[in-house]
């Protein structure tokens, strides 16, 4: 068998949209799953004990079952309470919800890796909890948060092929489709391989300049 | 509330209580500090000394007791029945007002020098960001650090960071400065300059509460000697007489013990 990768010049506009699709549910989910993560790691080291243990059973529920299951649950059983969303809003919420959950172990770590004397140092300087979270704790998350975070950022874009699933036209499926058709499974699919590769060098790129800002900025232990 | 007379003291602790489960760290204690005074503070670890500066800005408000500085009370007037908002927005202006330098220093290590001094005085104080750069600068000249405002804090040696610790502490413009062993992490060789920044400090007029084992440094530059123990003030004076002639058996033994290790 000769490879023969011409068939691209025909193909391109099928590839580049599902590129396009998981492009856009890549960035849908980490912004919305980001916050929520933060917001999930501040709540389970809240003060209220149900609100703690509420969050560590979800969590429990929702990195423990298959993602491709909630999927299912976003896009077939909600419809049937009521709830009816196009296929892509209902694989950003389904995501969204499991990596809120991943995102909130990240987060929850790299916020314990940050000293109590810096919360301390920034209340006697009269700052409030909020700004002291957004400009003096999150930051220091970094260095510990940065590399597992990417790590799930790297998931999520791969894990946007399982929206195929629930009918969403992203890359994977893009390129099926067309291989179907043009009988060229493999020029298609190392071609899309090659897409995702290049996405996932920029999560990379990503870390490598997230790595670079905190190298400077390292926290100093006492001795 | 209401503006400090003339007389008034600039920190008036009223007897504060504080518990740790079932360990009393404060018990009873009652202080007041005039405006310039320097009041160090010795006594064992675990004897509450610590305890009693973060019960004066209220990082850990106490149990019981009141605390006022520079004429107003921490937590707002009670009679007011301010909601639990309100009294937390009380505080927060109540802590700008007090300095504090930890132990560990406790910088911002992802900001720059320049960055650790003028985030709060822009947030807190509401001052552009040209004014508070301007004092920031001002500061590090007065620390003996003007070069240093672009470098990072773990580019720093530990007395430089303290250096920087305590002209952020300045940057907020307090009444008072509160220590909290500001030499006790330092390898021997960094502490006197540190200690030189808190004597220039102390001249200049600044109102100051210092928990220290450095007794040179407190007979020299405080004017009161505040010897603690079991959450209490056993003794309480002129340096000078404290250290040569204690009148409490525990300071006694205290004095001794410190003698002995050759601090």
């Amino acid at each position: 068998m000769k490879l023969d990768f011409s068939i691209l010049t025909v193909v391109w506009p099928a590839l580049l949209n599902g590129t396009l699709v998981t492009i856009a549910l890549t960035l849908s989910v980490l912004a919305i799953a980001t916050p929520l993560g933060i917001l999930v790691a501040l709540g389970r080291g809240a003060r209220s004990s149900a609100l703690r243990s509420g969050l560590a059973a979800a969590s429990w529920v929702f990195r423990g079952v298959p993602p491709l299951l909630i999927l299912f649950f976003a896009f077939f059983a909600l419809p049937v309470v009521g709830v009816k969303l196009p296929p892509l809003p209902s694989a950003i919420i389904a995501m969204s919800a499991y990596m809120a959950f991943y995102f909130g172990e990240v987060f929850r770590s790299g916020l314990l890796s940050v000293p109590a004397g810096q919360w301390r140092a920034a209340e006697a300087l009269g700052l409030s909890p909020v700004h002291t979270l957004l400009r003096i704790v999150l930051p220091q998350t970094l260095p510990a948060a940065l590399p597992p975070y990417i790590s799930h950022a790297t998931e999520v874009l791969k894990g946007t092929a399982l929206a195929a699933a629930v009918a969403v036209p992203e890359l994977t499926s893009a390129a099926k489709q067309v291989f179907v058709v043009t009988y060229r499974p493999f020029e298609i699919l190392i071609a899309a391989a090659a897409i995702y590769a290049v996405l996932d060098s920029a999560l990379l790129l990503l870390q490598w300049r997230g790595e670079r800002w905190a190298a400077r900025r390292r926290a100093v232990r006492p001795r | 509330m209401t503006t400090a007379s003339t007389g008034d003291p600039m920190v008036r602790a009223v007897d504060l209580h504080k518990r740790f489960g079932p360990v009393t760290a404060l018990d009873g204690v009652s202080l007041d500090v005039a405006a310039g005074e320097v009041v160090a503070i010795i006594g064992a670890s675990g004897s509450g000394k610590s305890t009693l500066l973060s019960c004066l800005n209220h990082l850990s408000p106490p149990d019981k007791g009141e605390v006022w500085v520079g004429g107003k009370r921490a937590g707002g007037d009670p009679a007011a029945r301010l909601s639990r908002r309100a009294v937390e927005a009380d505080l927060r202006r109540f802590r700008a007002d007090i300095g504090m330098v930890f132990q560990h220093f406790n910088l911002f290590p992802h900001f720059s020098v320049l960055q650790n001094l003028i985030e709060a005085p822009m947030a807190v104080r509401g001052r552009s960001r040209a004014e508070a750069t301007e004092h920031a600068r001002a500061l590090l000249a007065q620390v003996g650090l003007a070069d240093k405002e672009k470098a990072f804090p773990a580019e720093l040696s530990g007395g430089q960071q303290q250096r920087v610790a305590i002209a952020r502490a300045l940057a907020m413009k307090p009444a008072v400065m509160l220590f909290d062993e500001p030499t006790s992490a330092l390898d021997p060789e960094l502490v006197d300059e540190v200690l030189r920044v808190m004597r220039d400090l102390a001249r200049q007029g600044m109102t100051m509460l210092v928990v220290t084992h450095e007794m040179s440094f407190a007979e020299d530059v405080a004017d009161r000697l505040v010897f603690f123990d079991r959450g209490r003030i056993v003794e309480s004076g002129p340096p000078r007489e404290i250290l040569r002639t204690p009148q409490h058996e525990r300071t006694r033994s205290f004095l001794q013990r410190l003698l002995r290790r050759g601090a």
